[in-house]
């Protein structure tokens, strides 16, 4: 089957026969490139220990400098600081009592403020109240007075009505009492002459 | 005649017991027989002017008709009075009457209690009155007047 398949394919053939050379080729190269990889990397290593020891020498040197100029910063710093801070808590004194002192006038004066304006507000208070009693007492009095003058005003009318009342019932008592004593102290004769009397009188007025 | 007669009359109830008089004595002329009863109806001292009449009188009939109409012709004066008069008070009104008109009016005395004294007189339709009240009624009237003005000045 396969010499069929040649014989009836010489150009398959050549395309195989090229795919082998090429992957010959091909696996040639890739066995130089791994000699090569290995190569440098040997190399590279080598060169990074070299930095690294360079490197190390290089910072103990600026370590040792480091220490050296650290003291001298740090001693420097503290005077400084020692200064700034004197000076600072020197300030600090002044502008606190300044501070203090104007607080304290404000505080003064503040309290005096609140302390006139409360003295203001009371003696406003206590004129108002003053007022208002004045005027409270005043109409109070008016009301008393024109309830007084109303109550005795009642107080007469009804004197008055029962002056009358009990006069006019002493009138009747007396218009009673008189006619009884008339009619049992009068004598035949004070009928006698009182009818006579009327007769005359009669006469007089020309009735007959 | 009609005088002696008259004279017994001096109120209406006297006039009323005359005229029963009359009438009775009219009734008995009529009568054939005596009644018998005349000295029960009759007074004592009109009888006897009744006989003097009768034997004066040619017609006493007449005489007794006339009588009584002239009795019922006397006009009426009216008294009321606070009392019941008593016969001598009536006798001195009637005095009066008689000597203040020509033909004294027979006198109608009615009582009221309410008087106090004096009289209210009534006649020929006039009307006067002499009371006590009247005079008591205004001595009150002028106290009471007199009081309003004390109240009404104390005021």
């Amino acid at each position: 089957m396969l010499n069929t398949l040649i014989q009836n394919n010489p150009f398959l053939i050549f395309v195989l026969l090229i795919f082998a050379f090429g992957y010959v080729i091909l696996l040639f190269k890739y066995m130089d490139l791994r000699s090569k990889r290995k190569t440098y990397e040997k190399d590279a290593l080598e060169r990074s220990q070299k930095i690294l020891d360079k490197a190390i020498i290089e910072a103990s040197g600026i370590i040792s400098k480091a220490q050296v100029l650290g003291e001298e910063v740090r001693s420097k710093i503290s005077d400084s600081t020692t200064q700034i801070s004197d000076n600072q808590k020197d300030v600090y004194q002044k502008v606190l009592d300044e501070v203090r002192n104007q607080l304290y006038e404000v505080v003064q004066k503040a309290s005096q403020d609140i302390k006139q304006d409360a003295q203001e507000e009371i003696a406003s208070f206590a004129n108002s109240v003053r007022q208002e009693t004045i005027a409270t007492e005043s109409e109070v009095k008016t009301k008393i007075s024109q309830e007084y003058i109303n109550l005795e005003r009642d107080l007469e009318e009804y004197k008055r009505t029962k002056m009358i009342e009990t006069a006019e019932q002493v009138e009747k008592l007396v218009a009673v009492v008189s006619k009884k004593v008339f009619t049992e102290s009068l004598t035949p004769e004070n009928h006698k002459d009182l009818i006579l009397r009327a007769l005359e009188e009669a006469k007089k007025n020309n009735v007959f | 005649m009609f005088s002696d007669f008259l004279k017994f009359v001096r109120t209406d109830q006297d006039r009323e017991i005359l005229i029963h008089e009359i009438d009775f004595m009219i009734n008995s002329s009529y009568q054939t027989k005596s009644t018998g009863s005349l000295d029960k109806v009759i007074r004592s001292e009109t009888m006897q002017i009744f006989e003097k009449a009768k034997s004066g009188e040619r017609n006493f009939l007449g005489f007794l008709k006339s009588l009584r109409q002239t009795l019922l012709d006397i006009r009426t004066f009216e008294i009321t009075l606070a009392i019941d008069p008593s016969e001598d008070l009536v006798n001195e009104i009637f005095s009066w009457f008689k000597a203040n008109f020509e033909v004294p009016p027979v006198l109608s005395f009615k009582r009221n209690a309410e008087l106090i004294g004096g009289a209210e007189l009534a006649y020929l339709g006039k009307y006067y009155s002499f009371t006590l009240n009247k005079i008591l009624d205004q001595e009150l009237a002028n106290h009471q007047e007199s009081s309003l003005l004390v109240i009404n000045q104390s005021k």
